[in-house]
């Protein structure tokens, strides 16, 4: 599967699990990508994303210790591996160069 | 710790689940629920069976998608591979073969560059303008 090739929820979970740090695991990183991006994404299209991310390579997970407030169910937590900070960098650099002189033309309109 | 028990309608929702990843979801998901709709009820119990199947109808057809295209394209990877490899070894046991195709290809190249020429030097005598060192012209008939 090619890393480089991110869809749109991949990017905004990515950056979600590295603004989380250690307390990345579903429920947080659900609710950071509805609070930064201020849309109701679906809870099943943030699992398939982290799902697709793992298989990628980019991100790891591993279990915690179980909760009561879970029903004794542990919770999984992700981390970003090396190689997904310089896909983050790369798509970065490539939406703003992208993104270069629009923001006068745009502000005009 | 003691595991809390799921309804039997959630519990078969959550069969849909990818099995590693099962726990970590349904405990997110109780976790969502008791902020949302409280520990127990009806409502909790549909809330919890609709996101059970939601993402787990989300998860198997990732992985279905990925299967039938990975599958796809390694059927066609391998298929490329064995005629490439049965063609290589074919010509190296037999040198002969591999030195007629070659002259084969020499010739029908020169062959093709040979007529070229001859076309080129036809079309350039016909197409050659009616008045020699002036400019080209249509005349409507």
């Amino acid at each position: 599967m090619n890393a480089s090739s991110l869809g749109e929820m991949e990017h905004l979970v990515m950056l979600a699990i590295l603004r989380l740090g250690d307390r990345a695991y579903g429920i947080p990183v659900i609710e950071e990508v509805r609070a930064r991006t201020g849309r109701r994404v679906s809870r099943a299209s943030v699992y398939v994303a982290l799902r697709r991310l793992e298989q990628k390579g980019l991100v790891t997970s591993r279990l915690g210790a179980s909760t009561p407030e879970r029903g004794g169910r542990a919770k999984r937590y992700f981390r970003l591996r090396a190689s997904a900070l310089r896909a983050l960098r790369a798509s970065r650099a490539a939406y703003v160069n992208m993104w270069r002189d629009y923001e006068a033309i745009l502000d005009g309109v | 710790m003691r595991r809390f028990h799921l309804p039997a309608a959630v519990r078969a929702a959550t069969l849909l689940l990818p099995i590693d990843q099962r726990d970590a979801i349904v405990g997110d998901l109780i976790e969502c629920s008791v902020d949302e709709w409280g520990p127990s009820g009806v409502r909790t119990n549909s809330w919890m069976s609709v996101q059970c199947l939601t993402i787990g109808l989300g998860l198997r057809a990732t992985q279905l998608r990925d299967r039938v295209v990975v599958e796809a394209a390694r059927e066609v990877l391998d298929g490329m591979r064995m005629e490439t490899t049965r063609a290589l070894r074919q010509t190296l046991r037999r040198p002969g073969t591999l030195a007629a195709a070659l002259i084969a290809l020499a010739i029908a190249a020169g062959a093709t560059a040979a007529a070229g020429f001859v076309v080129q030097a036809v079309t350039r005598i016909d197409s050659r303008p009616a008045i020699t060192g002036g400019l080209a012209w249509v005349v409507k008939p």
